[in-house]
């Protein structure tokens, strides 16, 4: 395994966020992972840029407040019963 | 209701402070509740959703959506420590230790100052992708720009956040 970025690695980028995001082909796959295996470089830019992903990801849960959602819901049912009216 | 949180979210993001962000919402809301019906495809809601939202809040503001310093402390809406159960960035289990409890603490700081670093257009595309699973052609719709533009935008928003998120 080589610690050192080659030229064929910055090519490899796109390809590699392509991969974390499970949208390469079969094929694809196997030429990377053959790639990633021989590359250290590439290995932690994958496991770094996958840790990224993952705790963006899991931040997205994000609760509305209790009182935020009872505010619009009362402010909401009085503008839309005044239009009605 | 979904349609709620989602408005809220955004608003904040959009908006910047949360008091402005609640007007916000309750004034995509009320115009979604009123054109709901105009909607045909289920798959266009959340993508009109988004943009009512920040259109209602450029009405407000009249200031434009991308500008990141003004309008996008996104970090406002990350988790932080003591927040209870209002965020969770991991996936909640009973059986988690202290050392599993501390490295999340450890990742949420991590992440609230790799969002502080980002550039806001950059914040803005993480935000909508990633934290609310839009698909890339949904984002570029949002925010009027290209889907290669939201690509390029994330991939190097993921690279400027990693040496923050490193173990």
């Amino acid at each position: 395994m080589t610690s050192r970025r080659s030229p064929g690695c910055r090519s490899r980028l796109a390809r590699l966020f392509d991969y974390i995001d499970g949208e390469l082909s079969p094929s694809r796959v196997r030429a990377l992972e053959s790639h990633l295996d021989q590359c250290a470089c590439c290995a932690e830019l994958q496991r770094d840029l996958r840790r990224v992903v993952l705790a963006t990801r899991a931040a997205g849960d994000t609760r509305l407040p209790a009182a935020v959602r009872r505010r619009a819901q009362a402010r909401i049912r009085r503008l839309l019963n005044a239009r009605t009216r | 209701m979904r349609a709620q949180e989602v408005a809220y979210r955004f608003s904040v993001a959009v908006c910047g402070k949360v008091d402005e962000a609640e007007d916000v919402m309750q004034e995509a809301l009320l115009k979604t509740y009123q054109h709901v019906s105009r909607i045909k495809a289920p798959e266009a809601f959340r993508t009109w959703l988004y943009r009512t939202v920040r259109n209602a809040c450029l009405m407000r503001h009249r200031l434009h959506v991308d500008e990141p310093r003004q309008l996008l402390p996104l970090d406002a809406l990350l988790p932080s420590p003591g927040d209870g159960d209002r965020h969770s960035i991991a996936v909640a289990d009973p059986g988690r230790g202290p050392e599993e409890a501390l490295a999340d603490a450890r990742l949420r700081r991590q992440l609230r100052r790799a969002f502080r670093r980002l550039p806001g257009s950059f914040r803005l595309v993480v935000f909508l992708r990633e934290m609310e699973g839009l698909s890339t052609r949904e984002v570029a719709q949002i925010l009027g720009i290209s889907e290669a533009n939201v690509k390029t935008r994330l991939h190097r928003a993921h690279l400027a956040m990693r040496k923050d998120l490193r173990p």
